[in-house]
């Protein structure tokens, strides 16, 4: 059969220029940093490796964010496999307006959150001081001076709990309750029922959860950074990159982190691989929804409450001191305005810092619009192994921390012919624009893959079949289907672009190129109202995720869960 | 106006053989129609007509010219996808103008064109509506007027009516024909149904496993089945076994331990003194009562089974002697027989085929 010349390229270069993409971003700077490690004074060693094992600094960080990622994901799991239990197995009032609460933790990032919360926990902090006057000390408190590693596990799992809760809710969902009916109905008693039965069933949407969870803990750097826990793997990486050092013991600490997050990715799809075995027995019956014994109503009350107050108590802080005119040495700010917020407009850093996120952000998500659809339509329309492999480049950003990644980007192309075009020193705005995008892809690839599973074949055969090209399918009859999927992918991918931390603070090295995160570094640190100023774009930011999110499940008219998973 | 021509064509996918040597010629403004089980293969025939399947091997000619490697744009075949493929995004009206538009049809005619073809369909009144808000019956009507409109050279439709409900699909199946009889455009369908093959069709290609069994027109189908799979797919038919010989005038006489029957070979013609399969139609057995008339010259003794009142007839199971059941259709009014009464049955026609 013959084929013209333009369809053969037509099916040929959008893979071309996938696989050249994935190959430039994704799997170059992954093999640099193996080459990095590896490749010690031009021969391959393992010295890199010896000499890290040697570096207490290094050790002491591994063992610490592996600590962080095993009590968050610990900690986590603790508080959402009953709050989930609670949410789908029992019927009470104001399910839902607590369920958006405890979600609102998630359009929180814990870098902006964490500034808040030194605000109420610094020595001379709200609670310090609360505490002064209420006379139950007389010293202040140092909290965070003396373990920072417990604030860094408190950020990180109040911000992500809600993602392995959304997790379990869907994996608790999906069990069809005559699988229970049917084990009861042997004689199962309810303990044993929940062993064999419905534990295994949620065990895989848990790990996939999970690993998300843990992977984010292990190698998250916005939290540590406001703490100052230097000793933690994501602010090692982050003071290499910053200073360009190509010494090979940084660059085995990067690929361990790199391996160790890779491995554990995989652990999670497999767990993922299974579920989906599991879920094809997916009930049509509705799980049995319980009323709340009466008995347990004031403990669930209190728990709950207590539950949400910590929840929120982040973004409590950081809206205090946002509004906050002043705030020193007293427990509640002394005058409330909106000054701050006219600051984000008026002060240079932070003024730029939300212009050139708007900029990068809207690049990004530009970018991974194209190279979603492109990626979806491959591997849900063409199938076989080469769309397969695409999607799952494209998921594996999923698994490839944000410093790592960051680290990668910062050192790869430097001193290659793309140097001019790819190294931070020199103009960062590409590389800042493909490392939001390549970071965002899963989400973009995620929707678009779902939209194109919603439309059938037959609505693009239909089209072909009255006359129009396959360009013309595209464009009339397939994107404007697509359109609600793409636009979800793409607002979440613009707001997490907007916030984004690692890549951040790592590939913006001067002042007129800083995005959010980094203008907010900047400013903590830099001016009398910085903390201010940072929160207020903070505020800002939230907002902006929060409508995101909403207006994203909103269109795909699925849940949250389903967003977060490996 | 076309005629289409499928020559040896033969599709695979992977390994399986869907289509093995298909032949078969459609005449310029004809009726036809591919007849099948499930798996036969009759949907991928009409999709690679469409240019949506490749073939493995042979041709499909248009008007006596080739379109391989033609893609599915550039064919002219409007087609009728069994779940109405209606773009929900568009409007009814811009569903039927979606292949004119296409076509750059100025903005006049291609008014005109698409109130022809709602018309046609008497969906005139629903221009402006939502695909989604139309019952089953009105989108599969927009979906035949939006494949007419753009006045395609082969219209092909893949079980239009298979979504329907029975009343539905006989009201609707009416006028398909009216419609493909006043545009006179060559039309190839696709249907599991052999009301509808019989009811519509100028001739009919009955499908199994990826070759054409039968074809022709719909009465040769049913009087002159060419093997008892065809016997049993476009009409019902009962089937039993017995040892044939010769009798005169070309015909058979079949024994078995129901008695002798008398019978004529419509498809291949079995050895005097062979296995064989003798098929009955249900309508054409008639019953007498007691047993007391059977004998050598088609009349069965046997006793009722069942008795089944299925409103205009009435079924009657027959045990035979020998064990084999007959089902013999009566028309209301005919003399009904009570369960376990001795009854005979006088075969009034009867196929023989080689077993």
């Amino acid at each position: 059969m013959t084929r013209t010349v333009p369809a053969r390229l037509g099916r040929a270069l959008p893979a071309a220029l996938l696989i050249a993409f994935f190959a430039l971003f994704l799997a170059y700077p992954v093999a640099h940093v193996f080459r990095g490690a590896f490749v010690v004074d031009g021969r391959l060693s393992l010295a890199a490796f010896r000499l890290a094992l040697e570096n207490q600094v290094f050790v002491e960080s591994i063992s610490n964010s592996l600590w962080v990622a095993v009590l968050v994901t610990l900690l986590s799991t603790l508080v959402s496999f009953p709050l989930a239990h609670l949410f789908v197995h029992y019927e009470f009032r104001g399910k839902g307006v607590l369920q958006g609460l405890l979600l609102s933790a998630l359009v929180l990032p814990p870098f902006v959150a964490a500034i808040g919360m030194r605000q109420l926990f610094a020595r001379f902090g709200s609670i310090n001081l609360a505490l002064l006057e209420l006379g139950v000390i007389s010293e202040p408190i140092d909290f965070l001076g003396a373990n920072p590693l417990a604030g860094v596990v408190l950020m990180e799992t109040l911000h992500l709990y809600p993602i392995l809760f959304l997790n379990l809710i869907a994996a608790l969902a999906g069990v069809d309750p005559s699988l229970d009916e049917a084990a009861q109905g042997m004689g199962a008693g309810r303990r044993t029922r929940f062993r064999r039965v419905t534990l295994p069933l949620v065990l895989p949407g848990y790990f996939a959860g999970a690993v998300i969870v843990f992977i984010f803990a292990l190698t998250d750097l916005g939290t540590p950074i406001v703490f100052d826990a230097r000793n933690m793997v994501a602010m090692q990486i982050f003071e290499r990159a910053v200073e360009g050092s190509r010494d090979p013991v940084g660059y085995a600490l990067v690929l361990v982190v790199l391996v160790l997050s890779l491995l554990l990715f995989l652990l999670g799809r497999l767990a993922v691989a299974k579920k989906s075995a599991v879920q094809a027995t997916k009930g049509t019956v509705a799980a049995r929804v319980r009323r709340v014994p009466a008995l347990m109503r004031p403990l669930l009350v209190l728990g709950l409450g207590l539950l949400v107050l910590v929840t929120l108590l982040p973004h409590a802080a950081i809206a205090l001191v946002a509004f906050s005119e002043k705030w020193f040495f007293t427990v509640l700010p002394e005058r409330f305005s909106l000054v701050h917020f006219e600051r984000v407009l008026t002060d240079e850093v932070a003024f730029l810092g939300v212009k050139n996120s708007l900029i990068y952000a809207s690049c990004a998500t530009f970018l991974d619009v194209l190279l979603g659809v492109a990626i979806a339509w491959l591997a849900v329309r063409r199938g076989g192994r080469l769309g397969a492999a695409l999607d799952a480049c494209a998921m594996l950003p999923l698994a490839l921390p944000g410093v790592v990644l960051a680290f990668g980007y910062a050192m790869c192309y430097a001193g290659t012919p793309l140097g001019e075009y790819l190294d931070p020193l020199r103009d960062p705005f590409l590389l800042i624009v493909i490392g939001y995008s390549v970071r965002r892809l899963p989400y973009v690839v995620r929707s678009a893959d779902a939209g194109f599973r919603q439309v059938p074949v037959a609505f693009e055969e239909a089209a072909r079949n009255l006359g129009a090209s396959g360009a013309t399918t595209l464009r009339r009859v397939t994107l404007p289907l697509l359109l609600g999927n793409l636009l979800a992918g793409a607002l979440l991918a613009f707001s997490f672009a907007m916030l984004e931390v690692s890549e951040s603070l790592i590939l913006a090295p001067s002042k007129e190129d800083f995005p959010i995160a980094k203008a907010i570094y900047q400013l903590l640190g830099d001016i009398q109202f910085g903390a201010q100023i940072g929160c207020a774009m903070g505020v800002i930011g939230a907002a902006l995720l929060l409508y995101a999110l909403i207006a994203a499940s909103r269109l795909l008219g699925k849940s949250l869960g389903e967003l977060f998973r490996a | 106006m076309t005629s289409v021509r499928i020559q040896a064509l033969s599709v695979r996918y992977g390994k399986s053989t869907v289509l093995d040597r298909v032949d078969l010629e459609v005449a310029d403004g004809e009726f036809f129609f591919l007849l099948g089980p499930s798996g036969c293969g009759k949907t991928t025939l009409l999709r690679t007509i469409a240019g949506f399947v490749e073939p493995a091997g042979g041709d499909v000619l248009f008007a006596g010219r080739s379109v391989a490697g033609v893609p599915p744009e550039r064919r002219d075949c409007g087609m009728v996808f069994q779940n109405y493929a209606l773009w929900p995004h568009l409007s009814v009206a811009e569903n039927v103008a979606f292949g004119l538009d296409v076509r750059r049809i100025a903005r006049d005619e291609k008014a005109r064109r698409v109130a022809m073809a709602l018309r046609l369909v008497r969906m005139e009144d629903f221009a402006a509506r939502a695909p989604a808000s139309l019952s089953g019956g009105q989108q599969q009507r927009v979906a035949l007027a939006r494949a007419l409109a753009v006045e395609p050279a082969v219209l092909l439709l893949d079980e239009p009516l298979s979504n329907l409900d029975a009343a539905l699909r006989v009201e609707l199946r009416g006028e398909i024909r009216e419609i493909q009889s006043r545009t006179g455009r060559t039309a190839l369908y696709v249907t599991h149904d052999r009301a509808e093959a019989l009811a519509l069709a100028d001739r009919v290609a009955v499908l199994r496993d990826g070759r054409v069994e039968q074809m022709g027109a719909p009465e040769e189908l049913y009087d002159r089945p060419a093997t008892p799979f065809v016997a049993g797919f476009v009409g019902d038919a009962n089937c039993v076994a017995g040892e044939a010989e010769a009798a005169p005038c070309g015909g058979f006489l079949v024994r078995g331990a129901f008695g002798a029957v008398a019978a004529r070979a419509t498809g291949l013609a079995p050895a005097a003194g062979g296995r064989v399969l003798l098929v009955m139609r249900p309508e054409r057995l008639r019953l007498a009562p007691g047993s007391g008339g059977a004998g050598g010259d088609g009349k069965l003794a046997g006793e009722v089974a069942r008795r089944t009142f299925l409103g205009e007839v009435v079924q009657h199971d027959v045990l035979l002697q020998g064990g084999a059941t007959l089902r013999v259709l009566s028309l209301g009014g005919a003399p009904a027989f009570p369960e376990g009464a001795a009854v005979t049955v006088e075969v009034e026609d009867a196929l023989v085929f080689p077993a």
